[in-house]
């Protein structure tokens, strides 16, 4: 893995190695983090040191918008905003949907 | 009380007459009484002696006392015990025997909730020029993913349609509750 591997390896950065990508947090939550790391890394290997910037950009886009969850959070936000213009407007009949069920999503244990 | 004493006429009289023995009466009247006296023969003479404390069961017997009662309720305790462990493997295997249920509803919930949130978005967005559902406007959320490949919602996109508050409201109540 270039550009993320230790200059020599010890057991100590064998040990610690894990803590500077998401490869050893075995939480499950974080499945697809850690593919598409991994996905980034194979392309930064592939791709070369100069070059890597331009060739893994989606994978490099895919893997801060799994941490960050940004793209996510801008479209719920143009979601309700569209949703309060219109009801403001009143073309919308009811302002929100009905709460999920509480344990339909997100109780611990779901997975 | 009160409709016991209405019902039966014997208990209302015994009520009346203890309500008219109760009650002061004054009269003029000179009531004869009677001295108090001691008893025909005088009191009896006052006992100074000490009264020894009965013999109590020997050590021996005590130590048995001990073992028999101890050994007694061991016997009980393990019957309670086995009767106990019994009930709580009985309501083990109704849990395990309803888990798949339990999840399958859970997880129909969850789908229906979440074709009703793709619903509600298409109907919502559908004169945003260039939005597309499940997307950043035309742009995948994730772009080397397979567009097959399931992926669950955040949480505050399962409740994108929703009160911001109540979303909010409810977020920790799995902690808290």
């Amino acid at each position: 893995m270039s550009g993320h591997g230790a200059f020599f390896n010890t057991p100590l950065t064998d040990l610690t190695g894990q803590i500077l990508t998401q490869q050893g947090d075995n939480n499950t939550n974080n499945l697809l983090c850690r593919a598409l790391e991994l996905q980034l890394f194979k392309c930064m290997e592939a791709a070369g040191v100069p070059n890597y910037r331009r060739a893994c950009k989606d994978e490099f886009d895919d893997f801060m918008e799994c941490r960050t969850l940004k793209k996510q959070q801008e479209r719920s936000v143009t979601i309700q905003n569209e949703r309060i213009r219109q009801f403001n407007e009143g073309t919308l009949k009811e302002k929100y949907l009905h709460n999920p069920e509480l344990h339909s999503y997100g109780a611990p244990g779901w997975q | 009380m009160l409709p016991l004493l209405l019902r039966s006429p014997r208990l209302l009289l015994a009520a009346a007459k203890g309500l008219q023995q109760s009650r002061n009466v004054v009269t003029n009247r000179l009531i004869p009484y009677k001295q108090d006296l001691p008893p025909v023969g005088g009191y009896a003479e006052f006992d100074w002696n000490r009264i020894p404390q009965r013999p109590f069961p020997s050590h021996n017997k005590q130590f048995l006392a001990f073992i028999l009662f101890t050994f007694f309720g061991l016997i009980l305790y393990e019957r309670g015990m086995f009767r106990y462990k019994a009930q709580q493997v009985e309501i083990l295997d109704a849990k395990v025997a309803m888990q798949p249920l339990l999840f399958a509803e859970r997880d129909r919930l969850y789908l229906r909730r979440i074709r009703r949130n793709y619903e509600a978005e298409a109907e919502l967005m559908k004169d945003v020029p260039d939005w597309e559902v499940g997307k950043w406007y035309s742009e995948p959320v994730y772009k080397t993913v397979h567009p097959n490949h399931w992926l669950d919602p955040p949480e505050f996109e399962y409740w994108a349609h929703c009160d911001r508050f109540e979303y909010e409201k409810w977020y920790h109540w799995w902690y808290s509750a």
